[in-house]
């Protein structure tokens, strides 16, 4: 017997929980689910491969630590001096992948496909960064942690990506495994409490 | 609480980071050579320094890169930090790697 199997968001399981919404709802917590993640690793030092991968995202990978970089569908993250998160808008599109590995061809280079492998929690809100602040030990005042920054760090006990997505301090990206994320979003919840949160979806 | 400073991200908390030992141990390159003293020394044998310690650690929370430090290990102060394959602050201070 065959069927088709619905895809399931890794965060579906609170959907159906009470939100803690009034007037003054401090912050959003917003699921972006179903988008393509490669994990990319190369020698900084070889410009050919540097070359090869900025002709294909449209950009050059970020060599500055902790620092993001927008190409043409892609958004590149500073992993470590020699690896890259790329997120595209869909798991399913393997354009950006196929074209990278067509590129890339026998260099010496790592090229994987993490998509499922986690999720993205988008934290906006006039109270964002007092909420994220209770759980991680890195500055997100915007002064020191703009846009176009980046910081793996551990929030409440599980490692995060977090990127600010405004120089305002009130919008950021967070990335999280996604075996770790119903324990963030839980503590996310618990955090804003205060404040008042709204979880949703992103439709696809 | 301490900070940090990784070579790569800058000042972190100490939460992110995990402790790695004694650094610039090199193993042995004729393992089959060694008795079993030798081979004791190599495996579980460290300086346990009082003062300046050169050791490693990882960005374990961040980066995940590992680096070595030199950490005053009376005061806990740390005196520098440094990636691998690089020299290093204070090169004739104690605990410097012969
Ligand atoms: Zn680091």
């Amino acid at each position: 017997m065959t069927g088709t199997v619905e895809k399931r968001a890794v965060l579906a399981a609170f959907d159906d929980e009470e939100q803690l919404v009034d007037e003054h709802a401090g912050v959003a917590l917003i699921e972006h689910p179903f988008q393509g993640y490669l994990n990319l690793r190369l020698d900084p030092a070889n410009d050919v491969l540097g070359g090869a991968v900025a002709n294909v995202l449209g950009v050059a990978l970020p060599a500055v630590p902790n620092r993001t970089a927008q190409g043409d569908g892609v958004v590149v993250y500073w992993l470590g001096p020699d690896e890259w998160l790329l997120r595209t808008p869909s798991e399913d599109d393997m354009t950006v992948f196929g074209a990278l590995s067509g590129a890339l061809g026998d260099h010496w280079h790592a090229l994987t496909d993490i998509s499922g492998g986690m999720t993205h929690i988008a934290v906006g809100g006039e109270a964002a960064a007092a909420v994220l602040a209770q759980g991680v030990t890195i500055d997100l005042h915007p002064k020191v942690f703009p846009a176009g920054h980046c910081a793996q760090t551990v929030m409440a006990r599980s490692n995060v990506l977090i990127a600010p997505t405004g120089d305002a301090g009130n919008a950021f990206d967070v990335f999280v495994r996604r075996s770790f994320a119903d324990h963030v979003l839980t503590f996310l919840r618990d955090a804003a409490h205060d404040v008042g949160y709204r979880f949703s979806r992103k439709a696809l | 609480m301490l900070k940090i400073k990784c070579p790569w991200c800058g000042e972190r908390d100490q939460s992110e980071f995990s402790y790695g030992g004694e650094a610039h141990i090199v193993r042995p390159a004729e393992p089959d050579e060694l008795g079993d003293e030798q081979w004791g020394d190599y495996l579980f044998f460290r300086t346990n320094t009082k003062g300046l310690h050169r050791e490693q650690w990882v960005h374990s929370g961040g980066c995940r890169r590992w680096f070595n430090a030199v950490r005053d290990t009376v005061s806990y102060r740390f005196h520098g930090v440094y990636r691998h394959g690089e020299e290093g602050p204070g090169k004739d201070e104690p605990g410097s790697p012969s």
